[in-house]
């Protein structure tokens, strides 16, 4: 199942997964699985715990590489690109390829100094660079309004929702390519959630954005495609709309009709 | 708030768009519907052949608005789960289109008559008696269109008010046939067809009456269906269940 075609309708491929089993320890966590994500759109991953999307999103940025006892085998192909590969530059990835969790996890440091906290490691960059860049992030995460006149604060003492606006700034401001969201609203009130779903159909006019959620109603909404997950294998990948409505695989069907999962 | 306001008020602005585009597209249909049945009346009143055979080609777009809008409703209701005025809206335009559709059907069977009846060379005096079912016909659907625009209630009310005397007419032109065949037997086959097209007429309004109260329900959240007119106007009109 894992070797289902899935088709992109026209759009481009930015990653490429191909032949990738992922191993932690012994325990054969991905199996085979091969899917492309479009560029600039935003792609879902559902299913019941322990199926494997997240260890899926994490191999997109090599989170993985920080474990010894975690390997990945097979390609992913960032732009033509195995990102798998042993050469591959794990600091300039994670910079293009950024990542989002779900606890808001601002630093014990200024909202300023929490925005520019990734992209200084990888630019040296002007007094006026940094307050540009800072804005800019800001306002692409809809946050500049709120905190433009305390900087200075600290992140913490931001709500819930404006936490996890920071994290999404603090990304944006690395200037990545693909932007990994791993159940960004899960500690958020319903409000909070809205806006940053929201957020998301803004960002992908920019970015190529893949969102893990154990809410499908939230895969249904923000999404324009959705890959269902089972046990590690990939079930069916295609348009989030159909999906929803005339999914190909019954096992599908029964996941996202609630008889299961 | 208004429901018209309600669903621009969501935080996103794609699904603000999608229930707008929704509701456009079933306002256009039914516009597109009445243009069709004008045309079929006006076929067979001017006896106008190219206009006939317009109008029932033109039913193929009726059905595939239909197809199209059916559609979006249920990627809607699918993606967005939508509740309260949203879920109303959308339950009321699958029925809307549906009564709508038959309404296209309707005038299109209209067209074949008005094409028959140049192609043989009938006696159209037979059909002058239905031009107050036609006004009927083409003035309900009108109003319940012009309702479902405005989003308004007592507007639809007045639509299912004027449904009720339709059988009255209905009734006025089946007694004309009956004289017309009693003074010339030869005449019966062809007035059982006007008796036919009165009936199809009748039953235009019956659809718009069907359209308005869904639009009540849709406004109100109030299901009129099979309630008295007098109940309906006290609960549309004072607002109190």
């Amino acid at each position: 199942m894992s070797n289902l075609v899935n088709k992109l309708h026209g759009n481009n491929s930015k990653i490429k997964v191909r032949n990738l089993d992922f191993y932690y320890g012994d325990f054969h966590a991905l199996k085979d699985i091969n899917l492309d994500i479009a560029e600039k759109k935003v792609t879902a991953f559902i299913g019941p715990s322990g199926c494997g999307k997240s260890t899926l999103l994490r191999i997109f940025n090599r989170m993985y590489s920080l474990y010894p006892n975690q390997r990945a085998e097979g390609e992913i192909l960032l732009d033509g690109k195995n990102i798998l590969a042993p050469d591959q530059d794990l600091n300039l990835l994670r910079a293009n390829v950024g990542m989002v969790f779900q606890a808001p996890t601002p630093f014990p440091m200024s909202i300023y100094d929490n925005v520019l906290f990734g992209a200084k490691l990888y630019e040296k960059m002007s007094r006026a660079d940094m307050d540009e860049r800072v804005e800019s992030s800001l306002r692409r995460a809809a946050l500049w309004d709120e905190v433009k006149d305390k900087l200075k604060q600290p992140g913490s003492s931001l709500s819930g929702g404006q936490q996890q606006r920071l994290c999404i700034a603090r990304a944006v401001a690395a200037k990545p390519e693909v932007i990994l969201l791993d159940e960004p609203t899960s500690a958020l009130d319903p409000i909070s959630t809205a806006f940053i779903e929201e957020l998301i159909e803004e960002l992908k006019s920019d970015y190529t954005i893949a969102i893990v959620t154990h809410n499908m109603q939230q895969a249904s909404r923000c999404s324009d495609y959705t890959a269902y997950m089972y046990l590690g294998d990939l079930i069916e990948m295609d348009k989030t709309k159909n999906i929803f409505t005339n999914p190909k695989q019954k096992a599908t069907e029964d996941y996202i009709t609630g008889k299961f999962g | 708030m208004d429901l018209e306001e309600q669903y621009t008020d969501h935080i996103s602005r794609r699904f603000n768009r999608d229930l707008e585009k929704i509701r456009l597209e079933c306002s256009k249909m039914g516009g597109f519907v009445e243009t069709q049945l004008t045309n079929a009346i006006n076929a067979l009143v001017k006896q106008d052949m190219e206009l006939a055979l317009k109008t029932i080609t033109a039913d193929q777009e009726v059905n595939a608005q239909q197809l199209h809008i059916d559609e979006k409703c249920i990627e809607i209701l699918a993606m967005r789960q939508p509740t309260a005025g949203d879920l109303r809206l959308i339950m009321s335009i699958t029925k809307i289109i549906g009564e709508l559709e038959r309404i296209g059907d309707l005038a299109k069977d209209l067209a074949k008559l008005a094409k028959r009846t140049i192609k043989k060379e009938i006696k159209t005096s037979y059909y002058i008696g239905l031009e107050p079912l036609c006004m009927s016909a083409n003035s309900t659907l009108k109003s319940a269109m012009d309702a479902f625009g405005h989003l308004d209630a007592v507007e639809a009310f007045h639509v299912i008010e004027d449904g009720q005397n339709i059988n009255q007419k209905f009734d006025a032109v089946f007694r004309q046939s009956l004289t017309y065949m009693m003074d010339d037997t030869h005449s019966i086959k062809e007035l059982a067809r006007v008796n036919n097209t009165a009936r199809s007429l009748a039953r235009i309004v019956d659809h718009s009456v069907n359209i308005s109260e869904n639009i009540v329900y849709l406004v109100k959240g109030k299901d009129i269906r099979y309630r008295k007119i007098d109940d309906i106007r006290v609960n549309i009109l004072s607002d109190e269940e």
